[in-house]
């Protein structure tokens, strides 16, 4: 286990950066996924812990100690590959030892590590299998057991569940989730997908374009984006935004017109009028049909997404010409072309500045 | 076997593409077996009967007959008489249009026929004494040691040179890596014959001249082998050697234990390549080795060569011995060779 410290964290190829100074700080025994769009610098940055990929400026510390020029192995870490990079000619039992004789380890030694690693995945069956021999889901534990078996003081995950078919990712994941609570070993988790952040790791770091955006529980940055990426990035689907103003203050209140949303007042304190914003509304945060009785809101529905326990709405908002998405819990008899009052959930507007993209608050 | 050979493009009847291409098999074939086949059987004829006009097919040699009163075997002929009988009889002598023979059953008596009434009786009987004679009486032993000597040690040596060589330009990335692999392919463009007289000084001057080593070293390093394994290495994801390089495995037993052991078939195929290669090489053992004690087989088969005479029966046989080496080498080894140039995109 170590406690891993980033420092201005910076990787450029030739005069083309890519990684432009990330700091971050990462606590012993914690899960942390870093997520963001593809060509991020999400598995560079990987990599640059892993000791794959040299680091231009700045410096990784594990525990205190830095590790800039040490060797992957040096370092203490293991690492499960996208492509699992299992090697193809040894079976599984020499697959999950050759780490281990590489260090020299004794013959008993490794024989025990190999058999717990084997029970701890279910792997006992294909140790003499070679990986040829192996459905996607068993080459994924062995990959797995390969960084498993060198009591490793990081694991590194390359999005690792991204070849699996769908119901074999959400088993995986839960798997994953389980072997850090038995090993409580610091685990850091690359992926693209939002779902697998959210229901994996104890902290997200969202990177852009080689930068951090936000870093945070899963559901600080569900709740409370710190900005238009991640607002959009977290949740699926994705937040709509909308286009509005500032029309005044009313007692630490703004009032915010959109062609979209019509008036709607949020508790922002240090707001001027005429500014410029974008109304982010999630999905889920829509009180529809009955619940919405009143409101001045009507959603042209376009298409309607039933899936028995819950029902989404695509449409438009009072004519306007984007698409807005409506989550509804259960089922909800509507059809195209209906007009159905909607109305945004107290405390669940967000608001952004429409330059900067900054979040402005949410009321 | 039946079905593969027997298939065709068209979906039952044989097209008009499957003609051409069996007819165009056949004669590929036939022009690579009809001199092999015909060294073969050529191998077993006697000095005459090789060099006779017409050609004939199977070693042949003449029949004779062991004659009561005649110290010497005859050799036998068939004399068709004037009531046209066939009988086999031995031939004593021949003078002019007349012929002295003797009957097998009349020992005692000498019969004088036409020439061409009789008719020499041969048999098909290989002459194995091409094949003993050399080995007893030419250093065939030592020859071949040399040969398997050469070819072994700079075949191994070939393969272990060549994919380092190609582990380094194929998996790491270093300033002037493409500069380097572009010259050594450039050299593919050097025939023998341009090189041959500066790698002999070098040679000279390494005192290797006539000394086995220095036909091996002067071939080990080639352009083609680097270029075949660096192809096929190219196709080995870099995956597996950075997964290696997180399981603590030094540079060198990424080497050795993953990109060896995934480049087989591109060694196997380097390997029989090599084989053929130094088995066959004939010019530069030539130039680099001058006392027979060192002479490579190639060589040794030379030497029935003078300038007067060709011992064609002895090169013939010895030729077929030296040729089997390679060819059940090919036999084993010839799954790899088309596994090995498929897979390395190399033709």
């Amino acid at each position: 286990m170590a406690s891993i410290r980033m420092d201005g964290l910076t990787k450029a190829y030739g005069s083309v950066e890519v990684i432009h100074g990330v700091d971050l700080d990462i606590e012993e025994g914690e899960f942390v996924a870093l997520v963001g769009p593809s060509g991020c610098g999400k598995s560079t940055m990987l990599r640059m812990i892993a000791g794959l990929e040299s680091i231009s400026r700045g410096e990784i510390a594990f525990d205190g100690a830095v590790v800039n020029d040490m060797t992957p192995s040096e370092r203490g870490i293991s690492m499960v590959f996208q492509s699992y990079a299992l090697y193809p000619h040894l079976t599984v039992r020499k697959n999950l030892s050759f780490g281990l004789e590489n260090l020299r380890m004794k013959r008993a030694e490794i024989d025990a590590r190999v058999a717990e690693a084997a029970r701890m995945l279910e792997l006992d069956a294909y140790l003499d299998r070679k990986p040829k021999a192996l459905s996607g889901g068993q080459r994924q534990r062995v990959a797995i057991g390969r960084a498993i078996v060198r009591h490793p003081k990081v694991f590194l995950f390359d999005e690792p569940l991204s070849n699996l078919d769908a119901k074999l990712r959400v088993q995986t994941r839960g798997e994953i989730t389980r072997l850090h609570r038995q090993l409580g070993t610091t685990m850091i988790y690359v992926t693209h997908d939002q779902v697998e952040a959210m229901t994996m790791a104890g902290k997200i770091v969202v990177l852009n374009g080689g930068r951090v955006e936000q870093v945070g529980r899963p559901l600080d940055l569900f709740e409370r984006p710190a900005n238009l990426f991640v607002a959009g990035f977290i949740g699926s689907p994705r937040m709509n935004l909308y286009d509005g103003q500032i029309t005044g203050i009313e007692g630490g209140m703004a009032r915010i017109a959109s062609p979209e949303t019509g008036e709607l007042l949020v508790p922002l304190g240090d707001a001027a009028a005429g500014r410029e914003v974008k109304i982010g509304l999630r999905p889920s945060h829509f009180a529809v049909g009955p619940e919405a009785e009143g409101s001045p809101l009507m959603l042209d529905v376009d298409q309607v997404e039933s899936l028995g326990h819950e029902t989404y709405l695509h449409g438009r908002l009072n004519g306007s010409q984007g698409t807005t998405i409506v989550h509804v819990q259960n089922h909800l008899e509507a059809s195209p072309g209906d007009r159905i009052p909607v109305r945004p959930r107290e405390g669940h507007v967000h608001l952004f500045d429409a330059a900067g993209g900054q979040s402005l608050g949410r009321g | 076997m039946t079905g593969f050979l027997t298939r065709t493009r068209g979906k039952t009847r044989m097209d008009v593409t499957d003609i051409l291409a069996f007819a165009w098999l056949i004669l590929g074939t036939l022009v690579i077996a009809i001199p092999i086949g015909w060294a073969f059987l050529s191998s077993f004829k006697p000095e005459a009967e090789i060099n006779s006009f017409p050609p004939t097919l199977m070693p042949r040699a003449a029949e004779t007959l062991v004659i009561e009163g005649y110290d010497d075997p005859l050799p036998a002929y068939a004399w068709t008489d004037e009531t046209g009988e066939t009988r086999t009889v031995g031939l004593i002598r021949r003078i002019g249009l007349k012929a002295t023979v003797v009957d097998p059953d009349t020992p005692g008596e000498r019969l004088s026929v036409d020439a061409a009434a009789i008719e020499k009786r041969t048999e098909i009987r290989p002459e194995w004494s091409n094949y003993t004679d050399p080995l007893e009486r030419f250093a065939f032993l030592t020859y071949l040691k040399n040969s398997v000597f050469v070819t072994v040690v700079a075949t191994v040596m070939t393969l272990v040179l060549n994919s380092m060589a190609a582990f380094a330009l194929s998996k790491y990335r270093f300033r002037g890596s493409t500069t380097i692999f572009v010259l050594m392919l450039s050299t593919l463009m050097l025939p023998l014959s341009v090189i041959m007289v500066p790698a002999f000084m070098v040679i000279v001057g390494l005192n290797l001249a006539d000394n086995l080593w220095g036909v091996i070293f002067s071939t080990v390093a080639t352009p083609t082998g680097v270029f075949l394994l660096r192809q096929y290495m190219l196709t080995i994801p870099d995956d597996l050697i950075e997964a290696a390089r997180v399981d603590a495995a030094s540079e060198f037993r990424i080497y050795w234990r993953i990109i060896l052991p995934l480049s087989a078939p591109a060694l196997a195929v380097l390997a029989i390549f090599s084989v053929i290669w130094r088995w066959n090489d004939f010019l530069w053992p030539l130039i680099v080795l001058s006392s027979p004690e060192n002479y490579t087989l190639q060589l040794g088969l030379n030497a029935f060569q003078g300038q007067f005479t060709v011992q064609w029966h002895y090169i013939l046989s010895m030729t077929v011995v030296a040729l089997l080496p390679v060819t059940l080498i090919f036999l084993f080894l010839q799954r790899y060779i088309t596994e090995g140039v498929a897979s390395s995109g190399v033709k």
